[in-house]
């Protein structure tokens, strides 16, 4: 239950932001398409439960699908400028394109060539959450102990089995960390390449119904779209730093309980 | 904890802004003082063809002629017009008519003073080849269909033709993936689509949305009641009438200055658009009653057919939500 | 074995024999550990050579398993346990995977190291990380075992009793023994031969041959045993090296 009591202290913080919030809107008498008082965000949601239910799950899939290819890509592209020099020299700038490229231009053209729907948003998500991956991962592996090096070089070992056995769980602390990143840019990725390419109807997605909210003035659902995909932000983090914990705790000291 | 620390500072910038910005009158209260009055009009677009007649009446001096020092602000696309107007953040707006009827319902009062467009140019764009004969045909016909969610009008279609049988894709990512595909529909904008279109000469056919039985006043300047005093308003329609009746006389004439202040639509496409526009703002009700003139009764129907379609819960009477030109708008 | 003239550090050439063991004391600075280092192939060579003989004199190559290190710092790998440890240089080498655990099991019980086969090293003490080091080095049956100031780290008793254990597995196994180490102590208790690296960089390399009746613990109290050390000591001051 350590965790119940870790969790304490920033839901308390949560309810007496929440609590302020609703004071201020009715104290100062707020248009609700200014600030809707969280009360009437939480009806927003719950009276359209179903469609919102629905659309956070487009969006999840979107995100954690982007999330996974990032993690993948990111691991293998880091893996494989680590492994020269040269290559580093070469695609490193370019790696960090992926970072620079402001997603809201890219998200037409992924509509282009990728066609709308989860293809798209998947992508999306994918592009801006693969940066922190792969530098996480070439850090990780351009700081492999040097002593540790040195016994496979002793015992002959090859190319393949070193990345295997020593760089790769050398760099997991690393990578985890850097996913942890991703993981809430995933989220973004996804929301904002829905923007331009979800469909709407019954399988809205989060991206969706935030742009139908705010085009009919309704800042009530705006505010439960987005606090809901924060939620799927926080699902995500959540799953990938109790991944991070599973794999490090018996010998990291980022994963082990605080003494 | 990120999510605490992000709505507390949500709401804490929301506040200060709502204590700061309370939608102070800009505009002196005398109407016969000597001081030119400043007013702010923000756009709800880049500017093209749908405003013409406004940059026709800053070009030609019409509102300096008239006592004002309009300030046109564009819009690149962020959607929030009818909130800032309502808070009194510029003095008038380009809104939408339906998107008045929908704020009011969300606590944001504005009144509509002038309407540019006399029919709606909102439509659904086809590739001519093998087109549907009709709006009713497009609608329950099959491929993908790209429209601005939370449009009224396409709740009103439904509500009138029943659900879409189209696979129904966000606009706005410009006309590259209706190119590529030959039986794609999308929602148009008369001044836009189409006119890009031409230009290209790709042949399209346009179904305008008031064959539907829907035709709201769209394109319209709206104030905060109490914000402009009623004279200023007054002079303001009177020049901007002026402006368009020059812009529509010649639009060759104006387009230039405003290709000049947007470049992503070449002067061709302008003048193409003005040619498509000028149907739907020179009609037998302008020429009786003046450009930008608006009849209540037309209000009125548009918040039934919106009331009726579940886009809003109560219909005003049109005399909240609108004033003819001319008359003192007044707090209700 | 013998071993060339390695001109960076000696104008002397060193021979060692098979099944010697040799300490190498020195100056800090000095090279030792760069003369292992060269020893065990870790280091290209400007000038000199070294050399690895049979019991024929013909000159071999050692392969992969001939050779053992043993470092300072242990070096494990810290998110495996003790067994995959100690079984890594085999699996490195291609052995089946059953195989080489079975043999890291068999050292680690012949070193009394059974109960940790399971442990991760972040929870063993130092001196149990460097048995577990030495296993590992000598899992591979290696026919030379070179250390690098394996105890350096560790405090004087524990150090004393890895020595103890080290003389043992190493007369068990028969492999040659290449040890450097700031204690003297440590060199003249546990070698056969103390090699003097003199200088900095080191000049010199001086053999003081290690005489003593008996090698059990309380060899360390002995006359003898200090009179040796006095020799070394003096060696690396300077002094004639009889």
């Amino acid at each position: 239950m350590r965790a119940v009591r870790a969790a304490f202290p920033p839901v308390l913080v949560l309810a007496l932001a929440l609590i302020a919030w609703e004071v201020a809107v009715v104290a100062w008498s707020l248009p609700p398409y200014l600030l809707p008082a969280p009360s009437a965000v939480a009806r927003a949601a719950w009276s359209d439960s179903a469609r919102m239910a629905a659309a956070t799950l487009e969006t999840a899939k979107a995100a954690v699908g982007g999330f996974a290819l990032a993690a993948m890509l990111g691991v293998a592209l880091g893996s494989a400028l680590g492994s020269s020099r040269l290559l580093q020299r070469g695609f490193y700038p370019l790696a960090l394109l992926f970072q620079m490229v402001p997603l809201v231009a890219i998200a037409p053209l992924l509509v282009i060539w990728l066609g709308y729907g989860l293809r798209s948003t998947l992508a999306s998500a994918c592009i801006v959450a693969v940066f922190p991956v792969l530098a996480s991962t070439l850090d990780g592996l351009r700081s492999t102990d040097p002593g540790l090096l040195e016994i496979f070089r002793i015992h002959h070992a090859g190319r393949l089995s070193r990345w295997w056995k020593l760089e790769l769980p050398s760099s997991l602390p690393s990578i985890v960390t850097g996913c942890r990143v991703a993981a809430g840019l995933a989220v973004i990725g996804a929301v904002v390449g829905e923007f331009v390419s979800g469909y709407a109807g019954d399988r809205a997605p989060l991206g969706i119904v935030i742009t139908t909210g705010m085009r009919e003035a309704r800042t009530d659902i705006v505010f439960a779209a987005v606090a809901l995909s924060a939620c799927v932000g926080f699902l995500l983090f959540g799953i990938v730093s109790t991944l991070g914990w599973v794999l490090l705790r018996r010998w990291h000291a980022s994963a082990t309980p605080e003494t | 904890m990120r999510v605490a620390i992000s709505i507390a500072g949500l709401f804490l910038i929301t506040v200060l802004a709502a204590c700061g910005e309370s939608g102070k009158p800009s505009a002196s209260p005398a109407g016969g003082s000597s001081a030119p009055v400043a007013l702010r009009f923000q756009l709800n677009w880049v500017p093209e063809p749908e405003f013409g007649g406004f940059y026709a009446a800053q070009a030609d001096g019409l509102y300096r002629d008239a006592g004002l020092v309009v300030e046109i602000i564009k819009d690149p696309g962020g959607g929030s017009v009818p909130q800032l107007v309502a808070r009194g953040t510029c003095d008038l707006g380009v809104v939408s008519g339906d998107q008045i009827l929908q704020l009011r319902e969300q606590g944001g009062e504005l009144v509509a003073v002038y309407s540019v467009f006399d029919h709606t140019p909102y439509g659904v764009m086809v590739h001519a080849k093998d087109a549907p004969e009709s709006l009713e045909a497009v609608w329950k016909g099959t491929g993908n269909l790209a429209l601005e969610s939370g449009l009224p009008v396409w709740k009103f279609l439904a509500s009138r033709y029943g659900p879409t049988t189209r696979t129904v894709v966000p606009y706005g990512g410009g006309t590259a993936t209706f190119l590529a595909d030959p039986k794609a529909a999308s929602q148009c904008f008369i001044t836009a689509e189409p006119a890009t279109m031409d230009v290209q000469k790709v042949p399209v056919k346009v179904f305008n949305a008031s064959e539907s039985g829907y035709d709201p006043y769209t394109v319209v300047v709206a104030v905060k009641p109490g914000q402009v005093p009623d004279p200023v308003l007054q002079r303001f329609c009177a020049a901007s009438q002026e402006g368009w009746k020059r812009y529509l006389a010649t639009p060759s004439k104006y387009n230039p200055a405003i290709a000049a202040l947007n470049p992503a639509m070449s002067l061709e496409a302008m003048n193409a658009a003005a040619e498509r526009m000028r149907p739907l703002l020179d009609t037998p009700w302008t020429r009786a009653n003046g450009l930008g003139s608006m009849d209540p009764a037309r209000w009125k129907a548009m918040a039934e057919m919106l009331l009726q379609a579940g886009v809003i819960k109560s219909a005003p009477e049109s005399s909240a939500i609108m004033r003819p030109m001319g008359t003192t708008p007044s707090k209700p | 074995m013998r071993f060339g003239p390695v001109e960076a550090l000696a104008r002397a050439s060193i021979e060692i024999r098979a099944g010697e063991f040799v300490a190498i004391v020195g100056d800090s600075g000095g090279g030792k550990t760069t003369l292992l280092r060269a020893i065990g192939g870790l280091l290209p060579l400007a000038g000199g050579s070294i050399a690895f003989q049979d019991a024929k004199g013909q000159r071999v190559h050692p392969g992969p398993r001939d050779l053992g290190f043993c470092f300072q710092e242990g070096r494990l790998l810290p998110w495996r346990t003790v067994l995959a440890n100690v079984a890594l240089p085999l699996e490195l080498e291609g052995v089946p995977r059953a195989e080489g655990l079975a043999a890291a099991a068999d050292m680690l019980g012949r070193m009394r190291l059974g109960g940790v086969e399971r442990r991760m090293p972040r929870e063993l003490s130092g001196g149990m990380r460097m048995r577990v080091a030495m296993a590992r080095a000598l899992v591979t049956r290696p026919r030379v075992l070179l250390l690098d100031e394996p105890f350096g780290a560790l405090d004087e008793v524990t150090r004393q009793t890895l020595d103890e254990e080290l003389q043992t597995l190493v007369r068990d196994s028969g492999a040659t023994a290449v040890l450097v180490t700031h204690s003297i102590q440590e060199a003249v208790a546990l070698a056969d031969r103390v090699l003097v690296l003199r200088g900095r960089p080191g000049v010199s390399l001086a053999p003081i041959a290690i005489d003593l009746p008996s090698r059990d613990e309380a060899a360390r109290l002995s006359v003898g045993f200090a009179s040796l050390c006095a020799q070394v000591q003096a060696g690396l001051r300077g002094g004639r090296v009889p």
